[in-house]
């Protein structure tokens, strides 16, 4: 091939490379947002081609450029992965060692979009390395057509499990990967047909003809494939197991508590009065208590209390408002007060570094803490409004949790008793929170001869203390619990939320907290019922009252009588870890890391000594047996001039004069050379190597091994 | 009815390398695509199937009618020297044929020792075009060429028919020759000069004598003679009945230390026939059931189809003798280990005044390389020693000299 049809083949290849991780690029867009990722990826896979043409060029071969990409890809890890310029020695790389494995994890567990910054470059990165510079290597050193493809598919496998739910692009993954796949393998075909036969003269017309062919089947594709939303994908996301939130202590424990102490708890600024401030929002019922939880939406996939990056896609249409909330001491628990469909979140001051901790449910719009919302931390959210409130036209969703319909027999009968002459089951439900708020008394159990009003809402609190038994008498917390078990027995979707009604100067009171049901409409939403519809804020007969209980079921977290020193909850032990799941100390890594450097080097050897074996030319192969003896010698310590003629070379490794001229004598032959007589010239000279280890000590032999100073 | 397994098979050998990683990337995308739910993953497998079907349908259509007709010119060669044959191709179909490559494989006995490719420009229909075709360097024999196949490939490049457009030509590569003096003595030289075929007068160039019969040339008369005689004599030159030389090549396996010695007694035997064609002699020659006879072609020819196998050299001389009855001179060519016995036998079935030359190739076990050879044989029957083909005209000219019997 001429000098100028080779670096036409180089450059062609480079740019298919190139093309192959832009698709890939493409591949990563539902997860981030911004243009950062791109950015970087591109530029990774353009320096990465860069370095494998001239690796490959300067004649080292594949296991060189891996070395080389490996190397350029610490250098870069480190300072991202501490999202800081300085460096620090060793610390930079073994963070960017850290960093790269960790932010898989941290991907995995982030709702999109990510904000590309910092460590979560690397994935791109690391992507654009891989098919960009390992598929121009490829591509360049090897002829058979399919090689190259290799390495971007592999990318893009990685990607896809990695991804989100949503493809990205299927004209520009599918239709354009396949498009520059097929390309790729017509021009590697042609170039082989090229140094056989010459090049075709009709090449253009024939490229034409298989454009409009492949244009002409993508568009029939892009027909036949059908509906990319049907169907679930399968994504590393779902497999992981997101931070369990069913342990953590929700507002509704504690709602007594707070309510009766009526502390300052928060204070909100920029939320009108009237608008209701989440704080939690739950919908598990185990029996004893509701809970939030991941993965209770049958219908949504993002349903999990994940990390969020700096902006949040939440889509909802209405204007944005932005809230500052301030927590105070009194506030002790670890939820983090929403309202809307929050668009973003940021922590002010000192506590910035918050908000790559906090945790958010697009599904229940309610955000966490693990750590704990401590006191005086101030934080920032947007969000557009999307409280509606329920009524009868409503139509109901058909998305049920069947374990707890299931679970709630025993409530048929005030279902039954409420729900005579209703028309529609949302007619129904209203018609029981009417009968409910009609029978039913409200206090908070305080005084001395209301001992048997305790608090809890397990189901024998709410059957047979409170919807079974007469007078029924409780707080919102039995109210809002029972009346989306109801709901939920009437076959509405239900769940509860606590939160505060925001008074007119923004301090929120123990007072303003309040517990209400939230059914789900047939578009999605969910809809809010105000606890006065189902509650009265009637007090109990004190004579009804003094009736005495015969059963007493306390519920694991009840509060006692007094409550300014009960922090039982603070020290509850499921709270959760702060640390991330997953993340390792360096020095675990750096075992391995240490073995993979160790064995580098003779790997190396031992793949460069096959390659001289095999080479597809029979002269090469006595050449490189003549190599191999050469580099043997200089590991081993003896100073073999270099360039320099055979014979003069076999002068300083003593008794090797024979094989020199013997491999001189099959190399400038004129004749045909027989791969067997090579194979036996190997034998003689890997004898000839032994001979030689056998001569010196072991920790030379060791040492010629490790040693790096042959490798070209 | 076509065999649909048949179908699947040419199916499948006409998938070129292209084509066979589409269909592995189709395969493995809709594996990954059905089972992990991707979408991309199934318009890209999609997307492969479709083309797939749509190249093979391609290939199809139009597929054209091309005339050729292969020609080997020269039709022998000699072995070592590339060949050349011309390609004749006429395009009987309706749109032209866009630079198709032609593939040219030469075949010695079972093995296909190369296959040449070749490039046509452009053949547009009716005009045709002739192409020359160079064929590799190959060795002794009978070679096939062709036949000529044509590869069809579709606009992707993912699938490739080959077609055949000529039948099977037969090269004959002759052994490897060298320029040689002079072999027999039988042949004098003149001491006079060169003989000229002038006719003169009074010249005292030996002839003989007849009488003038009706139709002789009256040049030729010999007036002394027949003013002598009374009657008129014509001259007579030389016996236009030319001197006859029997070649034979011993083909037993067991004369030869190596299978290359056999070569180079056929390509001794080739150099002798040619220089005695050059001199006016006629040939017979005969190796095992291989004979060839009168002109130096079908003699070369038949040296081309030799090989080594059983061989009774006293049967093939006896043959010979029968063939050339009046042969003056006898060639025998074997090996160092053949037995003496039968060259001997070889030797009794002709006439005792038959001239004879022995030649033996080969290295006798235990000679060196550079030592002078001894020659094999003796008496009658005495071989010279050939080990290399440059050895051969020191050889001859030295048996010559020699004076040969």
């Amino acid at each position: 091939m001429s000098a100028t049809a080779r670096r036409d083949g180089v450059l062609t290849d480079a740019v298919l490379a190139l093309l192959a991780s832009g698709v890939v690029m493409l591949a990563w867009e539902p997860t981030y947002v911004g243009t950062g990722w791109w950015v970087a990826g591109l530029s990774a896979s353009f320096l990465a081609v860069m370095v494998a043409v001239v690796v490959r060029d300067a004649g080292g071969g594949g296991e060189l450029v891996v070395l080389a990409l490996l190397v350029g890809y610490l250098v870069v890890a480190g300072p991202l992965a501490r999202e800081t310029l300085a460096v620090e020695g060793w610390g930079t790389v073994t963070d960017g060692i850290t960093g790269s494995w960790n932010v898989w994890h941290r991907l995995l567990t982030t709702h999109p979009p990510v904000t590309a910054a910092g460590p979560t470059l690397l994935p791109p990165i690391v992507t654009g390395l891989v098919s960009g510079g390992l598929g121009t290597s490829l591509a360049l050193g090897s002829r058979r057509l399919w090689p190259p493809l290799l390495p971007a598919a592999l990318a893009l496998g990685a990607v896809l499990l990695v991804g989100q739910h949503e493809p990205a692009s299927l004209l520009g993954v599918g239709v354009g990967g396949t498009a520059i796949a097929i390309t790729w393998l017509r021009v590697r075909a042609l170039r082989l047909e090229a140094d056989e036969t010459g090049r075709d003269p009709s090449t253009l017309r024939r490229t034409v003809l298989g454009a409009v062919v492949v244009a002409a089947c993508a568009a029939a594709s892009l027909e036949l494939v059908g509906d990319p939303a049907s169907g679930g994908r399968y994504l590393l996301r779902d497999e992981v197991r997101p931070q369990a939130v069913s342990g953590v202590v929700t507002p509704l424990d504690a709602f007594r508590d707070l309510v009766v102490s009526d502390r300052k708890l928060l204070l909100v600024d920029g939320l009108p009065a009237g608008h209701r401030l989440r704080f939690a929002a739950l919908d598990r019922y185990d029996g004893q208590s509701w809970t939030a939880d991941n993965d209770s939406d049958p219908e949504r996939d993002d349903d999990r209390f994940l990390h969020v990056s700096e902006s949040i896609e939440n889509p909802a249409s209405g204007p944005e408002q932005e809230v500052v909330v301030q927590a105070t001491q009194h506030w002790r628990m670890p939820w983090v007060p929403t309202a809307g469909a929050v668009r973003s979140i940021a922590f002010q001051g000192a506590d910035t570094g918050l908000g790559s901790d906090v945790l958010y449910n697009p599904a229940t719009q309610t955000a966490l803490l693990p750590g704990g919302l401590d006191p005086d931390v101030r934080y920032t959210f947007s969000s557009v409004d999307t409280d509606r409130l329920a009524d009868r036209r409503v139509e109901r969703s058909m998305a049920l949790d069947e374990d707890l319909y299931e679970r709630l027999q025993v409530l048929d009968q005030v279902v039954t008793y409420w729900t005579i002459g209703a028309y529609t089951p949302m007619d129904a439900l209203f018609k029981v929170a009417e009968g409910i708020r009609k029978v039913g008394r409200y206090s908070h159990g305080q005084e001395p001869w209301e001992g048997s009003i305790t608090a809890g809402h397990d189901l024998r609190r709410l059957t047979d203390d409170f919807l079974l038994s007469s007078p029924t008498v409780g707080d919102e917390e039995q109210y809002a619990a029972a009346m989306a078990l109801l709901a939920n027995r009437m076959r509405i979707p239900a769940r509860v939320v606590v939160g505060a009604v925001v008074p007119k100067d923004g301090v929120v009171r123990g007072s303003d907290v309040s517990a209400w049901v939230e059914i789900r409409a047939d578009d999605g939403t969910w809809r809010t019922i105000p606890s006065d519809v189902f509650m009265s804020r009637k007090p109990p007969d004190r004579l009804g009252a003094s009736a005495p209980t015969d059963r007493d079921y306390e519920p694991p977290n009840d509060a006692e009588p007094d409550l300014p020193d009960a922090e039982p909850e603070q020290d509850d032990p499921a709270r959760p870890d702060r640390a991330d799941g997953g993340g390792l100390s360096w020095w675990v890594l750096l075992v391995p890391l240490v073995l993979v450097l160790a064995l580098t080097v003779p790997a190396v050897k031992a793949v460069r000594r096959r390659r001289r074996r095999r080479a597809r030319r029979v002269s090469s192969r006595y050449a490189g047996a003549w190599d191999e003896l050469v580099d043997h010698g200089r590991d081993l310590g003896v100073d073999v001039p270099e360039p320099a003629p055979r014979p003069v070379q076999a002068a300083a490794l003593a008794g090797t004069l024979p094989l020199a001229l013997e491999a001189d004598r099959r190399i400038y032959s004129a004749e045909d050379l027989d791969g067997a007589d090579a194979d036996a010239f190997w034998e003689l000279v890997e004898a000839e190597l032994r001979g030689m280890d056998a001569a010196v000590p072991r920790w030379r032999r060791v040492r010629a091994r490790l040693d790096p100073r042959t490798l070209r | 009815m076509r065999d649909p397994l048949r179908l699947l098979r040419s199916l499948a050998s006409s998938v070129s390398p292209a084509g066979w990683t589409v269909v592995g990337l189709g395969l493995l995308t809709a594996v990954a695509g059905r089972v992990g739910g991707y979408v991309e993953l199934q318009v890209v497998a999609v997307l492969c199937g479709l083309l797939l079907l749509v190249s093979a349908a391609l290939l199809r259509v139009a597929p054209g009618r091309v005339e050729a007709k292969l020609e080997l010119r020269p039709a022998s060669t000699i072995a070592g020297t590339p060949g050349r044959a011309v390609l004749r191709v006429t395009n009987r179909g309706r749109w032209s044929v866009r630079h198709p490559v032609v593939t040219v494989p030469v075949r010695s006995g079972a093995v296909v020792a190369e296959r040449g490719l070749v490039r046509l420009p452009r053949l547009r229909p009716g005009v045709q075009h002739q192409e020359e075709i160079v064929l590799p360097a190959m060795e002794r024999g009978i070679v096939q060429v062709g036949p000529i196949g044509a590869r069809r490939t579709d606009p992707l490049g993912l699938f490739q028919r080959d077609r055949d457009w000529t039948g099977v030509a037969d090269l004959a590569v002759r052994p490897r020759m060298t320029v040689i003096e002079t072999i027999a003595p039988g042949y004098v030289p003149d001491h006079d000069g060169t003989p000229s075929e002038e006719v003169s007068m009074s010249d005292l160039a030996f002839h003989a004598l007849r009488e003038y019969v009706p139709g002789d040339d009256l040049r030729h008369v010999h007036w002394r003679s027949s003013a002598r005689a009374g009657v008129l004599h014509v001259r007579q030159y030389h016996d236009t009945r030319r001197s006859h030389v029997v070649i034979v090549v011993d083909r037993d396996e067991r004369s030869y230390p190596r299978a290359q010695d056999f070569e180079l007694a056929l390509s001794i035997a080739a150099s002798v026939a040619v220089r005695l064609t050059e001199e006016g002699y006629t040939l017979t020659f005969v190796c095992g059931t291989d004979v060839g006879a009168d002109s130096v072609g079908v003699v070369l020819d038949a040296s081309c189809r030799a090989t080594l196998g059983p061989d009774d050299l006293e049967e093939s001389a006896r043959t010979a003798s029968r063939a050339a009855p009046g042969s003056s001179q006898l060639v025998v060519v074997s090996g160092v280990l053949g037995a003496p016995q039968r060259v001997q036998a070889c030797r009794a079935a002709f006439a005792d005044d038959v001239r004879f030359l022995g030649l033996a190739t080969g290295r006798v076990p235990g000679e060196a390389r550079d030592d002078p050879p001894r020659d094999v044989g003796a008496g009658a029957v005495r071989m010279l020693r050939v080990r290399r083909m440059a050895e051969l005209p020191g050889v001859l000219a030295a048996s010559v000299l020699g004076g040969g019997r």
